[in-house]
């Protein structure tokens, strides 16, 4: 693969492409820094802009909003106590309260520098760990593929927010909407309900966009929050060396925790950036002033939080699995734009992996210079009114939803969507594994179809392979532990009791 | 009722009659070919497994004792933002991207509860008039146009 890194670099070296990872970093940090509205939410309203821009420039611009908005979460986690992002809610944790102390620009340094080492350290684990994935993934066959996709979309709805039975109800939501349209085996149009529109199916895009941007628009409509926080004007200033030298065990850990648990699908970017701010707590000397503005607190979550897009790339590069509402997103761009994740990518198209991540490496190095020029500027963003924001959001995901293909039935569909994806928001179902269910909905009945025609009908015989076996029985481990685990909590509680 | 439930009702019943949509004679193709199963056989799973899930989703808020909540929302300024969406939507594909979304950003905005009609005002005309230079002019895609005018 590397032998294409020089017309790679020559494809890259565009004037559209640098603009592309400039203009992405700092929409993404921007973005990012404003509470509530989140990586995807960025990624849509930037998605339209997509669909003229040739595919490098595409891919370039989505990559660096998905890794920009990631760090844009810390400013206003350290700013105004409040998480941009919800991948960086342990940041608030330090981050504020280090801000209390005066020491703002100090904390920005902190998570900017963190943020940076974290992308480029599950970047190295990216260019790893995905053309072996992929080279792996030769081996599966139908049968691997459809256990493959059960694992992931059980994953997905283990980590969802909310309850576990309701990410599993989203995402079949989603599975059945992938099935609505043309059956690929028998060209049948399923679910039209003579709606002549709806024969080519839904477009993954304008699900997207009705679920994330507009439902978030009318969620923001209906819960409202009036207490309006002051926004102080702040400089970054980088801790001195021998700070940051003893600290790098903390550094390593956490972006190695993030990269890990972002490579599963369902990555649960919060879920790792706890995890990391946890251990670090536990294993630090100055474990007694984390949660008082202790750096380490503040390089624990924003290393992990970072390394988790990462590591979430590399089942949806590798595999075209996607781990989570961004990557579905990326996704879509890419279909759109004629590349299929997959082994094939790799395969047939080297050039596009390989120009994937070195736009990852110069949009995380991107990342230092604007944390560092524009911290002031994204103070600024948290001081826009929230209604216009809204409406801005709103005229851009319409644009989005109409421009994919053209076709006025996207609109409604996105504007519907919105509807129920807001009354489910109301009562607790996560988004994004509607999506993810949708996005990988018809890989999932091809594969079972084309099994059972492989098996000649018996199901049963999905379970004489032996990938496939190992892949559910993971599954199955998924599905039991938080059983397994606290049944394993209360004998050792027992245990104490009786001691 | 307890929202959880009416939700839960209503995605049960979504559920449930798509399911029975797929018994109709129009899914009726006749027995498949080798191990294949019928066209609707997959999406009767996906329908079986909402419905599953959907149930057990009230009866996992009823044994929490969430059931009994009421959510806290404001279903006035909700169901407001939900109609001019979709009538701002409606109004895109008939007038035109232009026509329609000058006032609907507007109007939008000022249902959200932004206050300030001059700045607004200005906001409302240049944000669709830019984007909208930019994606014709500049990345020559396609928004829909006015029946009345070629400009825009």
């Amino acid at each position: 693969m590397l032998q294409h890194l020089p017309s790679v670099i020559d494809q890259l070296a565009t004037f559209e492409v640098l603009l592309s990872i400039l203009a992405g970093s700092l929409f993404g940090g921007f973005i990012g820094a404003l509470p509530g509205m989140g990586t995807v939410v960025a990624l849509i309203v930037a998605l339209p802009f997509t669909f003229s821009m040739s595919s490098p420039a595409a891919i370039a611009l989505l990559l660096s909003i998905y890794c920009s908005s990631v760090y844009g979460g810390s400013i206003s986690a350290i700013l105004i106590n409040t998480p941009g992002t919800p991948q960086s809610a342990a940041t608030v944790l330090d981050g504020y309260p280090m801000a209390k102390r005066g020491k703002a620009d100090y904390a920005l340094g902190w998570a900017t520098v963190a943020s940076v080492f974290g992308g480029l350290f599950s970047l190295v684990l990216l260019v790893f760990l995905a053309p072996q994935l992929a080279a792996v993934s030769v081996h599966f066959g139908q049968v691997e593929t459809f256990a493959l996709i059960v694992f992931s979309l059980t994953c997905i709805a283990w980590v969802s927010r909310g309850s576990t039975i309701k990410g599993l109800m989203a995402g079949s939501m989603g599975l059945f909407l992938a099935t609505v349209g043309a059956d690929t085996m028998t060209g049948f149009s399923r679910f039209h309900f003579d709606i002549y529109e709806l024969q080519g199916g839904f477009s993954l895009i304008s699900i997207l966009v009705g679920l994330f941007a507009f439902s978030e628009v009318f969620y923001r409509a209906a819960i409202r929050e009036d207490e309006v926080k002051p926004i102080p004007n702040v400089g970054f200033k980088v801790a001195p060396w021998p700070e940051w030298k003893s600290r790098m065990r903390c550094l390593l850990q956490s972006s190695a925790i993030g990269s890990f648990i972002g490579v599963l699908p369902g990555t649960g970017a919060t879920a790792a950036t706890f995890i990391a701010y946890g251990e670090a707590k536990r294993v630090s000397k100055r474990r007694d002033k984390f949660g008082t503005g202790e750096p380490e607190g503040i390089i624990a979550s924003e290393s992990a939080n970072n390394a988790v897009t990462g590591g979430a790339l590399v089942p949806t590069l590798a595999l075209g699995i996607p781990g989570d509402g961004g990557t579905a997103v990326m996704m879509g761009v890419l279909l759109i734009h004629g590349v299929t994740p997959g082994v094939q990518l790799f395969k047939n198209q080297p050039e596009i992996m390989l120009g994937a991540f070195v736009t990852l490496f110069f949009a995380n190095v991107i990342l230092l210079l604007i944390g560092a020029v524009g911290a002031q500027g994204f103070t600024r963003v948290l001081r826009l009114p929230e209604p216009m924001l809204m409406a801005m959001v709103l005229l851009m995901s319409l644009v989005g939803a109409y421009a994919v293909r053209g076709n006025p039935v996207d609109v409604i569909v996105a504007v519907a969507a919105g509807v129920v994806g807001v009354f489910l928001r109301l009562i607790n179902v996560p988004m994004a594994p509607i999506v993810i269910g949708m996005a990988l909905g018809r890989t999932f009945e091809e594969s079972f179809r084309q099994g059972m025609i492989l098996k000649g009908g018996n199901f049963w015989a999905f379970f004489e392979q032996p990938i496939a076996d190992g892949i559910l029985l993971l599954t199955l481990v998924v599905v039991c532990w938080p059983m397994i685990a606290r049944l394993i909590r209360r004998r050792g509680m027992a245990e104490k009791t009786v001691g | 009722m307890p929202a959880v439930f009416v939700y839960g009702l209503m995605l049960v019943l979504s559920a449930g009659a798509l399911f029975v949509s797929t018994f109709s004679a129009t899914y009726d193709l006749g027995e498949p070919y080798g191990g294949d199963v019928t066209t609707v056989f997959v999406p009767r799973v996906f329908l079986i497994l909402w419905i599953i899930f959907a149930v057990l989703m009230v009866v996992e808020e009823v044994v929490r004792g969430r059931a009994k909540l009421r959510l806290n929302v404001d279903w006035t300024p909700l169901g407001l933002a939900c109609l001019a969406a979709i009538v701002i939507a409606a109004a895109m594909l008939q007038f035109g991207f232009v026509l329609a979304l000058v006032p609907g950003f507007f109007v939008f905005t000022w249902l959200l509860g932004y206050r300030r009609p001059v700045p607004l005002a200005i906001v409302s005309i240049a944000m669709p008039a830019v984007v909208w230079g930019v994606f014709i002019h500049f990345f020559e895609l396609s928004l829909p146009q006015s029946p009345w005018f070629d400009v825009f």
